[in-house]
């Protein structure tokens, strides 16, 4: 899972928080209600900011100034490049169960 | 959601990830549709971060290692199944053998519950041993308290035992002393360790761990039963009349610390034989501090 992998059990949240912010910069109530929409499922504070923190350790995002008292986040150039390597190798797996499941 | 408790939850993250995101975290539970669940994922996650994080690199990942944390916040409970099983068995199978309160099943009932302390013993070994639990010392207490916790107030596993399932503040006064005993006993023996003899560091474990069970069972008393069911001039007989049944007749005249506090009694024994041997066999496996080198006199 290339760069995502050392994140454990935050490798999925982590994931969905990237694709959340690769359509912009959001705050943390902003990123649940958009992983709701997109999963269908609304991840808890403890686990948003879990994947948060660890993703800055990782420098794929970074805070930016605060606005009307919530920090927004966005992704950096190398959590963009992450992203783009997970999603594609996802889809590459994706396609291979999805061609098996055709054929069988 | 009160600030009061999310304040509390929020007390358990390590100081330097609370100053960077608690306010973010605070803001999303007061805004939580579903409370509860948001609040148990937070203190969760804090928990999980308060047992691996280095302050001194906040910016180093300690990998987490979720098994041990289940295992040992599972304990409790399977203790309990297993002091269950005993306590049907002696009522049950080997009632054949003789009435419930005769002395060869009261034997073979002891047998069977001392068979548990010894597994418990070696589980908590072996835990140890696998160096897989950060700070055991007080992780495995505070862990096995909230097990305990959830699974006294678990009616489908209650014991015999009257007083589980029954007090939640029962259950939190009784497991919260025996934590907060268990933490300051271990806390005493590493720092005991090196300067005292094993034998003596054995002797004062075993008498600390007898305390701890002694003060435990004296709350549980006292939160659950009223005095005339049990004088508190008896407290410090409480226990070991609780567990072995000496003495019934002046502590425990009409049976109620056998029939109401004996199980959680055993079951507390059980788990702080666990503690102990897992914390000792953490210890063996780092070394001991060294002795401060002598001063050479001029």
């Amino acid at each position: 899972m290339s760069g995502l992998a050392e994140l454990g059990r935050f490798s999925e949240p982590a994931v969905l928080i990237m694709i959340s912010l690769a359509g912009g910069p959001k705050h943390g109530y902003a990123m649940q209600d958009d992983i709701a929409d997109l999963a269908g499922d609304r991840p808890g504070p403890g686990t948003l900011y879990g994947a948060i923190r660890r993703l800055e350790e990782h420098r794929f995002i970074e805070a930016l100034p605060e606005q009307d008292r919530r920090k927004p986040y966005q992704l950096t150039d190398a959590g963009r490049a992450c992203l783009n390597a997970e999603l594609r190798r996802m889809r590459a797996v994706a396609d291979t169960g999805l061609r098996r499941l055709a054929v069988a | 959601m009160s600030p009061r408790l999310v304040r509390t939850v929020l007390a358990v993250y390590p100081r330097a990830i609370r100053d960077r995101y608690g306010a973010e975290v605070a803001e999303l539970l007061a805004q939580s549709h579903r409370p509860a669940r948001d609040l148990a994922d937070v203190a969760w996650c804090a928990f999980a971060d308060r047992m691996t994080h280095k302050p001194e690199a906040f910016m180093t990942l300690v990998p987490v290692r979720p098994i041990p944390l289940i295992k040992l916040l599972g304990a409790p409970a399977v203790f309990l199944v297993a002091l269950w099983a005993v306590a049907a068995a002696t009522l049950g199978v080997f009632s054949i053998l003789g009435p419930a309160g005769s002395p060869l099943t009261r034997a073979i009932g002891a047998v069977l519950a001392a068979v548990v302390g010894v597994l418990a013993f070696w589980w908590g070994r072996r835990m140890g041993r696998a160096g897989s639990i950060t700070a055991p010392g007080m992780l495995a207490p505070v862990a096995l308290a909230v097990g305990g916790t959830v699974a006294w107030m678990s009616p489908s596993i209650a014991m015999p035992d009257a007083s589980f399932g029954e007090s939640l503040l029962t259950a939190v006064a009784t497991v919260g002393c025996w934590c907060a005993g268990m933490v300051a006993l271990n806390i005493v023996t590493d720092r005991l360790r090196g300067r005292v003899s094993a034998l003596a560091l054995g002797a004062i474990t075993v008498v600390g761990g007898l305390a701890v069970l002694e003060l435990s069972t004296v709350v549980n008393v006292l939160t659950y039963l009223d005095a005339q069911s049990a004088p508190s001039r008896y407290a410090l007989l409480w226990y070991p009349t609780a567990v072995t049944g000496l003495g019934s007749a002046q502590v425990d005249p009409y049976l109620v610390l056998q029939e109401m506090v004996r199980g959680s009694a055993m079951w507390l024994t059980v788990c702080t034989v666990f503690v102990l041997s897992l914390v000792a066999a953490a210890r063996t496996t780092r070394p001991e501090p060294a002795p401060a080198p002598a001063v050479a006199s001029v």
